[in-house]
């Protein structure tokens, strides 16, 4: 009869694994990254002048995003806005797509000497998503009147919560592992989602409102690009960069 | 070997321990935010081994969990029905609940996922969750075989206090889980007092958190009394004594968790714990009901069980009370927003219901020495009086929440006074001084006063105007149905008016109350509650009243004269409410009727206002 009670037990262990390791501050091991996290002292990386271009689109009709749910806090009440989670512009074009490299870069990159600014303003994320390059700082700023804590993910795991009243000089948020995208969450304003792609290089992009994106500054060569987006999930695609013309890589995300 | 009692007692109480770890992981679902890391259901991403990682681990991991649950589940229905022993037969029902409810839990799962997790259909993943683990938990402690020597049970009060205890911990876990899924969390960011409020000023949402906050507090506080209870009257009976400390050492436990959750701005790990030592609170509760009671069973469960459930309530009872109620609404200056309506409405109803269910639970005995009620559910046995008191407690638990979180403070105070009033306070004075009927005639009252302070929120003369008509009018109604019922109360013990005072005295209170109450109906024109035309019927209407309760002077004491003032008392009350309401009505659209207060504009304050509460 014991092998009944034995049938808990696998649950136990779903249980056990299935609970992140909130508290502890070491790194996650090993990131999912295609290009193998190259060492500090390993060689520079290339750069050079072939691009990468294209738009991302969405088929089919686009969901109906809804008003978000701001009345139980009076001071982002004053400023009514719709959900951000899908936005689309003419002719279907998908805005806050992140499209990255993910194959065919190697070497080591220094980021940029200025800071990404992510701002809580009217209680939305500005920009909702964007990318940096590992070791680049992200100040966030708090410019509303109202209490916000930030909470990042890392897939289901918490990297980081903090609390920011208003007035208070912006936190600035340093990232150890690159090739992650790390979600913000604010617990007090359950809608208010934001992204951040950190990454090992400098070749990524956002899609703004028109849908297009492009990465400059790549050596020829053969490389992976990968679109992704946070309702319709990730698209690859397989570019071949010359160093005079740019490199097409249109992506088209289905609306279900 | 398979079906023999002992194995399935330890399968169910595996398929208990399961079940406790897959209601945690789900709450890793929400607390990881991986609700929607699978975007389709019942697979993810198409597949059944989809790349366990992130988001897709935890949502993933809850549904094959949630599989195994459901094949122990089947499993454990099938030992029970296959089995030939007599003492699992009337488990088999049990265990084919069990099936149902897991299987409504999977489908609301389901369901949330693919509608993007609305609030209410994943707080009734949660409810289910645990209606489902208290399934299986009574499935797992009836099976386990009785003993040699059976221990003394303890006094029926013990499991009865736990049972209520129980009840109130499923609401307050429910309560719980719209805190979470409403995005009330951190609704309010200060603790223990919420925007520096008990009860602030600010959106439902708000409101949902610091009710979960109070009611925190009052289920603490039953916690600690059915440990006190159990301790004291559980005699040699250890296994009680044990659950009886744990539990409040829980509840502890929890209160800090619950403030932590909101100063850490929801630590998962403190998020986790607060639903892991819920859902033991929980089954502490349930095992002191179960253990200390080894015979309950909630009935045979038939249709006619169903029925019976209902009638508990006093459907028709509960109707006419919430007439009165929208009566009082439709009647007070100012508009009201048509979802505060219904939840108040239905909150009101369930007050009632529940008044009457916990009435009828306390006089089960009583009742069945009365011809009037001896045909009510309890005395004839068709459901349990323990069924009868978790039925009414959990209709108390669920009205009191709509009630405030639909109208304001004021009025949800007023319900609970209501309740109060009637099932601690009259009922039981019932049997001891006829002057009940007077406290009786308060909670019967309260309704349209709520229905006036849901739109208002404040106490005002006109509000108490309508309270008075409600509270007057009662005491000759009820001493007329006393005066010809009076051999039929006696037989039951009931102190009523006319057994313990003279009929004379009886009947000069029923004249006394009813020119009061004429007076006070008239006054209703003054208080510009209505107008005119409403004061010609009412005092046409109140002249016949006083003219009836003048007979009982002349005449000797006789049933046809209390019965004909008793069915002349329900038509008077009917049509001076329609007379009220026609009269608003006709104000509405812009006849003359009663100046200054038309609908839509706010009262003015005026010097009648007793007091306000914001």
């Amino acid at each position: 009869m014991w092998k009944f009670l034995r049938a808990a037990l696998p649950l136990a262990m779903v249980a056990l694994t299935a609970c992140p390791k909130q508290s502890t501050t070491e790194p996650a091991p090993a990131a999912p990254a295609a290009t193998a996290p190259a060492a500090p002292a390993a060689s520079k990386g290339a750069t050079g002048s072939g691009t990468i271009t294209g738009t991302v689109k969405l088929t089919g009709t686009p969901p109906e995003m809804a008003m978000t749910k701001r009345q139980a806090d009076p001071y982002c009440a004053k400023t009514p806005m719709k959900e951000e989670e899908v936005v689309v512009g003419a002719g279907g074009a998908l805005k806050n797509v992140v499209v990255r490299v993910t194959k065919g870069v190697t070497g080591h990159y220094e980021p940029p000497a200025t800071s990404a600014v992510v701002d809580q303003s009217a209680c939305m994320y500005r920009p909702r998503v964007q990318g940096i390059v590992l070791g680049q700082p992200v100040e966030i700023k708090n410019s509303d009147q109202t209490l916000h804590n930030i909470h990042g993910y890392k897939g289901a795991s918490t990297l980081f919560n903090k609390a920011e009243i208003p007035g208070q000089p912006a936190m600035v948020q340093q990232f150890k592992d690159a090739d992650q995208i790390v979600k913000l969450k604010c617990d007090v304003h359950p809608w208010m989602t934001g992204y951040v792609l950190v990454s090992s290089h400098p070749f990524f992009a956002v899609t703004g409102d028109d849908g297009s994106f492009k990465i400059p500054g790549l050596p020829p060569g053969n490389y992976t690009v990968e679109a992704w987006h946070e309702r319709f999930g990730a698209k690859t695609a397989e570019v071949t960069v010359a160093a005079d013309k740019p490199a097409e890589a249109p992506f088209a995300f289905e609306s279900k | 070997m398979l079906l023999h009692p002992r194995v399935v007692h330890r399968f169910a109480v595996a398929t208990a321990v399961a079940t406790y770890l897959l209601i945690l992981i789900g709450g890793l679902v929400h607390g990881t935010g991986s609700s929607l890391a699978c975007p389709d259901w019942p697979t993810c991403y198409g597949t059944l081994m989809p790349k366990m990682e992130g988001g897709v681990l935890v949502e993933h991991s809850h549904r094959l969990a949630a599989g195994t649950v459901v094949i122990l589940t089947l499993a454990l229905a099938g030992m029970l029905t296959a089995s030939k022993d007599a003492s699992l037969r009337p488990l088999r029902p049990f265990g084919w609940l069990a099936v149902g409810l897991v299987f409504v839990q999977a489908l609301l799962g389901g369901i949330t996922v693919m509608l993007r997790l609305p609030t209410p259909v994943s707080t009734a993943h949660t409810g289910t969750s645990l209606l489902f683990f208290l399934t299986v938990v009574y499935v797992a402690v009836r099976s386990r075989p009785a003993p040699a020597v059976a221990p003394a049970p303890p006094p029926p009060a013990v499991p009865r206090l736990a049972l209520v205890t129980a009840v109130a911990v499923y609401f307050q876990m429910l309560l719980g889980g719209l805190v979470r899924h409403s995005g009330a969390a951190l609704a309010c960011t200060d603790v223990p007092l919420c925007r520096g409020s008990l009860w602030p000023d600010a959106h439902p949402t708000v409101l949902i958190q610091a009710l979960h906050r109070l009611t925190g507090v009052a289920v603490a506080l039953l916690v600690f009394a059915s440990a006190i209870m159990t301790l004291r009257r559980a005699g040699a009976r250890r296994d009680l004594k044990a659950l009886a400390i744990v539990a409040p050492v829980l509840v502890l436990v929890q209160i800090a968790l619950g403030i932590r959750a909101v100063t850490s701005f929801l630590d998962l790990a403190t998020v986790e714990a607060h639903l892991a030592v819920a859902t033991a609170l929980l089954a502490t509760q349930v095992l002191v009901v179960l253990r200390a009671d080894p015979t309950t069973v909630p009935g045979r469960v038939t249709f006619e069980w169903f029925a019976s459930m209902v009638r508990l309530g006093k459907p028709r009872i509960t109707g006419m009370v919430v007439i009165t109620f929208l009566g009082g609404l439709w009647l007070a200056p100012g508009p009201i927003a048509h979802w505060r309506t219904i939840m108040t409405l239905i909150g009101t109803a369930l007050l009632v219901a529940a008044s009457n269910t916990l009435n009828m639970y306390l006089e089960r005995d009583a009742d069945a020495l009365m011809e009037r009620t001896r045909d009510r559910p309890l005395p004839r046995a068709i459901v349990s009086p323990e069924a009868a008191l978790a039925f009414g407690a959990g209709l108390a638990c669920v009205g009191v929440a709509l009630v405030f979180l639909g109208s304001n403070l004021l009025t949800g105070l007023l319900g609970l006074l209501a309740i109060g009033g009637y099932v601690a306070v009259y009922t039981p004075m019932k049997r001891t001084s006829g002057a009940a009927l007077f406290v009786g005639a308060v909670p019967g009252a309260l309704p349209p006063l709520m229905g006036w302070t849901a739109v208002t929120d404040r106490l005002d003369w006109p509000g108490l105007a309508l309270f008075g008509v409600l509270f007057l009018w009662q005491i000759p109604h009820f001493l007329a149905i006393a005066t010809y019922r009076g051999a039929d109360y006696a037989r039951a013990g009931f102190k009523v008016l006319p057994l313990t005072v003279s009929l004379r005295t009886t009947r000069a209170t029923m004249f006394v109350f009813s020119v009061v109450l004429v007076a006070v109906t008239i006054a209703l024109e003054p208080l510009r509650v209505a107008g005119p035309r409403y004061a010609i019927v009412a005092t046409l209407l109140g002249a016949v009243f006083i003219g009836i309760a003048a007979a009982g002077f002349r005449r000797a004491a006789e049933n046809r004269w209390a019965r004909s003032l008793f069915l002349y008392s329900i038509v008077y009350l009917t049509l001076l409410f329609v007379a009220l309401v026609i009269d608003r009505a006709g104000t509405l659209r812009g006849f003359p009727g009663p100046p200054a207060l038309v609908r839509g504009e706010q009262s003015s304050p005026t010097p009648h206002a007793i007091r306000t509460i914001a």
